[in-house]
């Protein structure tokens, strides 16, 4: 008997025993093929998030000139390059909406940049603050008062700043008149508030890169399960507030017009393709073979991802057939509205519910309890 | 080396390895039988009518309950229905076995008074006033609403949670700490006890751990069982305690103690980290972007958390959970809601987080 036999078999029982008293370690699943899921990290901080926000602190930075001159010189003249630069910001960030998590959770960005009234609501009455409502109430009431309340944690707050009251404040029908010092007031603290929160969130994202990218784990709260989280919960977006809501899918067919996101900027449908052009970019890491569509392949699921990546085309191309404006198309162009919306229903359970299973993933934003 | 060092040499490793998966000996006279451990929980002898029952009376309870959230408008309840519900009386139930099982809810939990007026409150603020803070009244929800007091407690969920803490999870812990103090031969007593408790969990006899039940499924687990998959699939909750009710119960008829005592302890940790595996979403969940701003859904959260913190009350005498670390989530869970999600930071939620994930490795 040679001693490397003893020792072979001493190493056999240990690992017996050892393995008679814990359960083998959990293997993870999603480890298929070589997927390099830190260079998709990567790719999407450094050349998609990262860029998006310095886009957007320079949008906000000419929103706010914008309103300067506007607020100064209220006409048809500023009031026409103001609706450009609301236009490009407002743009932009449905682009960085995507990307609410880490810094931009924290600074809670989306509620009180572009608040979306929160899924668990539908629209009942006109007067319900659902959706994308603008509560002209309050908005009317800061201004009066001089006073607002932005850093409030509630729905009277988040309707009252952000593009919701700037849109309003802006465009409203009366909005050139109707503009004197308090209201003047009002918009730039606005959209000084909006400057501050985008600086800090781009600022923010210097330190966050490094836990963005470090961690490739799919659990509740990683980057990979906040990037799928985030493009279910901007699809249920699209299909709930942009749209169907709007059209009266939550409302026994009772249109909802003025609930359309920025109803008075007149860019609805601008903003509603935009989102799922964002959508699409993100979910594919804009083509750089580095996206979630390149690790959804290299999971063995090519073809939920050309599914994806199909749906997703399809809806933009029923977008298309929609006539602007959108607020006005609910009912002059209900089929066409409609059609978008059930294409939208689609690609909902596609990225809701095949996407999360085969990335291991939870969507953690719907509470799926039933009660 | 020869072979006669070997094989003693492999010998004694092996007992080796065997024996450190047990416990010291016990010096118990009763040697232990031979005995298998099934993969359903199909013992010849197996009752838990009674444990079944009282789950459904509370599901029964609940359904009740909810019906006030339905659609926008008041639905009324009635206090003598919900007052007969507690206390089986007058056919109150949908199941008629219920009503003639002679079991009735009031009797197994404790504080019961505390918990009858969760469900008591559902009436007493379902006014249709606007609720907010110091208001009670209703918060919609979706296209429905929930009931709420002046500080935003959701008592409907705080029934609910609340019984699944104070009365299923209650009975677990005090039945199978008993089973615990058990003669190794008094058997049927200790069989009985771990099929009452194994029936508070709500799960068929063939659980699947890895299955969807479908909502229509009259197999499907309900309440704690339903929690298996919810809030505990991360922490692998549905097949650690279906597979250590199985183990232990064949344990008791072989008279092995150990194994008997040491699936207890599992159960215990694992149904209170459940809990907290519940709770620590619930107290999360309000604060995420996508709910903050919106009352129907924080309010709900938390108050599911509330009830789930209830049953760190009950807990075995091992846990993990301090009692300075008790009393802070219970202090936490009891603050105006309204003032814990206008906290900046949501200082106090995240206390409570931090909390629940550091004590249970969450």
């Amino acid at each position: 008997m040679k001693p490397i036999y003893l020792i072979f078999s001493t190493i056999a029982v240990i690992a017996l025993s050892v393995l008679s008293c814990n359960k083998p370690d959990k293997t993870d699943d999603t480890d298929k093929g070589n997927f390099d899921k830190t260079a998709m990290l990567v790719q999407y901080a450094d050349n998609q998030i990262i860029p998006a926000y310095a886009t957007l602190q320079t949008n906000i930075s000419e929103l706010q000139a914008a309103i300067d001159a506007f607020a100064s010189s209220p006409n048809s003249g500023t009031q026409a390059a103001l609706k450009t630069a609301y236009a490009n910001a407002h743009l932009q960030y449905i682009r960085c909406g995507l990307y609410n998590f880490g810094p931009a959770e924290s600074a809670i960005l989306d509620n009180f940049f572009n608040f979306t009234g929160g899924l668990d609501y539908s629209f009942t009455t006109d007067g319900a603050l659902t959706g994308f409502s603008v509560d002209t109430a309050t908005i009317l009431n800061n201004i009066a008062t001089s006073s607002n309340n932005f850093t409030s944690l509630s729905r009277a707050s988040f309707y009252a700043q952000g593009f919701p009251a700037l849109n309003y404040l802006c465009f409203e029908p009366n909005a050139i008149p109707n503009m004197d010092a308090k209201r003047a007031q009002y918009l730039k603290d606005i959209v000084a508030r909006m400057k501050t929160l985008s600086d800090k969130v781009a600022a923010d994202w210097a330190s966050y890169r490094s836990t963005f990218v470090g961690n490739t784990q799919s659990n509740s709260g990683s980057p990979i399960a906040n990037i799928v989280n985030q493009i279910a919960y901007q699809m249920d977006v699209l299909k709930g507030p942009c749209i169907g809501w709007p059209l009266g899918k939550a409302s026994n067919g009772t249109v909802f017009a003025s609930k359309c996101e920025a109803y008075y900027a007149g860019i609805s449908l601008a903003l509603a393709k935009e989102r799922i052009a964002s959508i699409k970019s993100f979910y594919s890491g804009n083509g750089s073979g580095k996206g979630l569509s390149d690790y959804l392949v290299s999971l063995g699921q090519a073809q939920l991802n050309t599914d994806i990546l199909a749906q997703m085309d399809i809806v933009a191309t029923k977008l298309n057939d929609i006539a602007d404006p959108l607020p006005t198309a609910l009912t002059s162009q209900y089929t066409a509205v409609d059609a978008t919306y059930k294409e939208i229903q689609k690609l909902v359970t596609l990225v809701k519910t095949d996407l999360p299973s085969v990335t291991a993933v939870q969507i953690s934003y719907a509470d799926n309890d039933g009660d | 080396m020869n072979n006669k060092l070997k094989y003693t040499a492999t010998a004694a490793m092996l007992l080796l390895a065997f024996s450190a998966c047990k416990k010291e000996e016990n010096n118990e006279p009763v040697l232990v039988k031979p005995y298998t451990v099934p993969t359903t929980y199909n013992f010849a002898t197996a009752n838990y009518a009674q444990s079944t029952s009282l789950v459904q009376m509370a599901v029964e309870v609940d359904a009740y309950l909810k019906k006030a959230n339905t659609g926008s408008a008041i639905v009324a309840l009635d206090q003598t229905m919900l007052n007969n519900m507690f206390s089986n009386s007058g056919n109150p139930f949908t199941d008629m076995a219920l009503n003639a099982s002679g079991n009735n809810i009031t009797n197994f939990t404790s504080d019961a008074a505390m918990i009858k007026s969760y469900a008591d409150s559902v009436l007493i603020f379902n006014t249709g006033a606007t609720a907010s803070a110091g208001v009670g009244g209703f918060v919609a929800r979706g296209s429905n609403k929930i009931v709420v007091g002046p500080r935003g407690l959701e008592y409907g969920q705080a029934f609910t949670k609340g019984t699944m803490s104070a009365m299923l999870f209650k009975e677990v812990v005090r039945t199978l700490t008993e089973v615990k103090s058990l003669a190794t031969t008094d058997t049927t007593k200790a069989q009985a006890m771990w099929d009452a408790a194994f029936g508070m969990l709500s799960v068929p006899i063939n659980y699947d751990p890895t299955k969807t039940y479908a909502s229509t499924d009259t197999d499907k687990p309900l309440l704690w069982g339903g929690y298996l998959a919810e809030r505990g699939a991360a922490i692998d909750a549905g097949a650690v305690l279906f597979n250590a009710f199985l183990k232990g119960r064949a344990a008791i008829g072989g008279y092995d103690v150990n194994v008997r005592n040491e699936q207890i302890d599992i159960i215990l940790a694992k149904w209170e980290q459940l809990a907290a595996a519940a709770a620590l979403n619930y107290v999360t969940s309000p604060t995420a972007a996508t709910a903050i701003g919106n009352y129907g859904t924080q309010l709900h959260g938390l108050s599911e958390g509330f009830g789930f913190v209830v049953a760190f009350k009950y807990r075995p005498a091992n846990s993990k959970l301090s009692a300075g670390d008790y009393d802070k989530l219970n202090m936490i869970l009891n603050t105006d809601f309204y003032t814990l999600l206008n906290q900046p930071g949501f200082t106090d939620l995240v206390a409570a987080q931090n909390i629940l994930k550091s004590t249970y490795g969450l």
